[in-house]
């Protein structure tokens, strides 16, 4: 499907803050930090990034992109 | 050689779902919210929500605060959110073993026509438990594939008379879980009480042939999969073998009915 309306990829209308609260990193069930600029939620236990695409957080293990170790100590 | 053992079951395409099942599990959906008897502003987490059937219920009829679904495929998710355009709902991809969502947070977990097909529903039923609070109800409806889910029931019969394959492939016996016994076992193993079940069953009246048998064509599900995997000739002899051996009223409309089971259990305090 493709009728997603330009709203939807704009990041300010991407994550509702009070759900954000309830989201945790599928592996560690840690809390997530969430890169408004790079569109992404850091959950610092893995080591992960887990994109959001099109205001919708993909939280698969196999879909998130391994943190540098810059990114981890700044993260941390 | 076709591989039997572990078929690829094809779940991706919400607009060939819809006539398939999609159609028919939101009568079912509808019942089962029901069923669940929640009370307003709860917060809801639908697992392995596809094409939004169960959301969708669950607005309709529950009103809830919140109602967080979650499902491994983009494209079901698309298809959802471009039919659900509701500030209480949240969609994130996410697997049913490994949930994105914080312990106790929910009032009800729930998973429609999906148990069956995650392949260790003791760890998703482990994860539904954790994710609500003590006292929320962890709850999930699975068709009666070996019973009366007629439309596939039909159909694996008729395809198993013509291609010995279609024995294996036939979810009636792929999915033996989807019985109130095993399903009453799993939910209690997974140390949830005051397990209860029912049976869910709605009527699938299909305007013609055509009606029932176009859907198939799909290739959505483990039906429509096979279907389209058949040799044409394979293909036309089910087609012709269905045509002559369904039920069909002098209007040419054809009534089967649909069973689910339903299973709800509470997290102890």
């Amino acid at each position: 499907m493709t009728d997603v309306t330009p709203t939807d990829r704009n990041p300010a209308f991407a994550v509702d803050p009070k759900l954000l609260e309830i989201l945790v990193c599928p592996l560690t069930k840690g809390t997530l930090i969430y890169d408004r600029e790079k569109q992404e939620l850091i959950s610092r236990g893995a080591g992960l990034a887990y994109p959001i695409r099109d205001g919708i957080p993909i939280m698969l293990v196999d879909e998130a992109r391994q943190l540098t170790d810059d990114e981890l100590a700044a993260a941390n | 050689m076709r591989d039997v053992t572990q078929p690829k079951d094809k779940w991706s395409a919400g607009d060939a779902y819809e006539p398939y099942v999609g159609r028919w599990s939101r009568k079912v959906a509808a019942e089962f919210v029901d069923w669940l008897d929640a009370a307003k502003g709860a917060h809801w987490l639908d697992v392995g929500c596809g094409t939004g059937a169960l959301v969708e219920a669950i607005l309709d009829r529950a009103a809830p605060e919140q109602v967080v679904g979650i499902d491994p495929s983009e494209g079901y998710l698309d298809f959802a959110r471009s039919r659900l355009r509701d500030a209480r709902v949240a969609f994130r991809i996410g697997d049913a073993r490994a949930l994105p969502i914080d312990d106790g947070t929910c009032g009800l977990a729930v998973a429609g026509l999906v148990l069956n097909f995650v392949r260790e529903p003791a760890r998703a039923l482990a994860e539904m438990r954790r994710a609500v609070h003590p006292g929320g109800i962890v709850a999930v409806y699975v068709w009666d594939y070996a019973g009366e889910m007629q439309l596939m029931r039909r159909f694996w019969e008729a395809a198993a008379a013509i291609d010995p394959v279609a024995r294996e492939l036939d979810e009636g016996r792929r999915f033996p879980i989807c019985k109130p016994e095993p399903l009453r076992a799993l939910f209690t193993e997974a140390g949830l009480r005051d397990v209860r079940d029912r049976a869910i069953d709605v009527p699938t009246v299909f305007h013609d042939f055509d009606d029932y048998w176009s859907p198939f064509l799909g290739g959505q599900g483990p039906a429509p999969g096979y279907c389209v995997s058949l040799p044409e000739t394979k293909r036309e002899a089910l087609r012709e073998k269905l045509s002559a051996e369904l039920p069909a009223a002098p209007d040419g409309s054809i009534a089967l009915t649909a069973r689910a089971f339903a299973v709800r259990g509470v997290r102890p305090s």
